[in-house]
């Protein structure tokens, strides 16, 4: 379909992708609980840092072994191995070069708001949310939204979209910051 | 917002503290939004926070950061509700322990909900005031408590960064933002 075409187009060839997002976290009745911004890149495979910058700072970044989660406020530092905890975060679905059909049910909700729309939905059980949409450009992802049991809404909008910039790799390496608590697996 | 500008110390902190627990104690109904941050053997999780009190009610909204699932916990002082996007629901008299039991989190909600104001929980409890006459530290119920980054807001002043520890475990809040009532409406 469509859809699915416009998704491979935007994958095929993808090493690298450099965005800046805008989240919203949406309420199952539609309120808006929380906006946040910030940049987002990914390497495949699997590598990517998604900079929360405002209104508050947050970092995340799979480092190609573990996946580190940095809340600058609340000076914590988590890791985990990558492999386990990540199979199905929306970066991790970017920055994955597992054939999607593979992980997810692929269904095309066809063309609204503009864009062209795809729902996947994991096949495993264990995901940690029910489905997700993407909204699609003929050769570009615009947005991915998360819904989870709860009907709750994680919503990543791409205002700009580069499509294999070049990057440092030590863009992906992560150095937890001094005094602060770094917690997890082989730490 | 703009940083409060470190102010002179007040002459008499224990006077300027009952001021403050005089105003904070009318504050029964209030909103607030932020992160929670929770460290207890070896594992760390953090999330974006949603809290409403009124009286001794509460509704809780702890979302997981990247789309990876939510939780609600809703109760009264004998009875509480849990509610997660996995579909696990799970009812308690004791939200303490229903967190324990079902998530591994050490989190004293029937305190925390003073100590976020800046305020003791009910009972015994040692305390350090700042130099404004607000609570800068706190032992009770054998958690140490540090209370940071105080906000002038509707007549009251409020932290903005709550860290308590017990042990090895840590539970750490960032607000946001607060709703409270205006003074006005306190009585």
């Amino acid at each position: 379909g469509q859809g699915q075409q416009n998704l491979e187009s935007f994958l095929s060839g993808l090493d690298t992708m450099r965005a800046e997002f805008v989240q919203t976290l949406v309420e199952a009745d539609g309120s808006i609980i929380e906006e946040s911004q910030g940049e987002m890149l990914i390497k495949r495979p699997g590598r990517f840092r998604l900079e929360y910058l405002k209104p508050y700072r947050q970092t995340y970044v799979a480092d190609g072994e573990r996946f580190w989660m940095y809340d600058h406020d609340l000076e914590q530092v988590s890791v985990r191995e990558q492999g386990d905890t990540l199979g199905d975060t929306p970066a991790m679905l970017l920055s994955g070069t597992r054939p999607l059909d593979e992980g997810f049910e692929i269904k095309e909700l066809g063309n609204h708001e503009g864009f062209t729309w795809l729902e996947l939905r994991p096949k495993g059980g264990d995901a940690t949310f029910e489905s997700i949409r993407l909204a699609l450009e003929p050769e570009l992802l615009r947005a991915m939204e998360m819904v989870d049991g709860l009907g709750q809404i994680t919503r990543l909008y791409f205002n700009t979209v580069e499509r294999n910039p070049g990057i440092k790799p030590a863009a992906f390496d992560f150095q937890p910051p001094e005094g602060v608590d770094v917690v997890g697996e082989g730490y | 917002c703009a940083a409060l500008a470190p102010e002179p110390p007040v002459a008499d902190p224990e006077q300027a503290w009952a001021i403050h627990r005089d105003r904070l104690e009318t504050i029964d109904n209030w909103g607030l939004n932020g992160r929670l941050a929770i460290q207890s053997d070896g594992e760390a999780w953090h999330a974006t926070l949603n809290w409403r009190q009124e009286d001794s009610r509460y509704a809780m909204r702890i979302t997981a950061p990247l789309g990876q699932g939510s939780l609600r916990l809703e109760g009264s002082p004998r009875f509480v509700q849990l509610q997660t996007s996995k579909g696990e629901r799970a009812v308690s008299d004791d939200p303490e322990q229903l967190l324990y039991q079902q998530l591994g989190w050490p989190v004293p909600v029937a305190s925390l909900r003073y100590w976020v104001l800046g305020l003791p929980a009910p009972g015994a409890a040692q305390r350090e005031l700042d130099s404004q006459g607000r609570l800068a530290r706190l032992q009770q119920d054998g958690w140490s408590i540090r209370f940071m980054d105080y906000r002038q807001q509707d007549g009251a002043e409020v932290p903005t960064r709550v860290f308590a520890s017990r042990g090895d475990a840590e539970v750490r809040l960032v607000i946001g933002n607060w709703t409270l009532p205006s003074p006005a409406g306190a009585g």
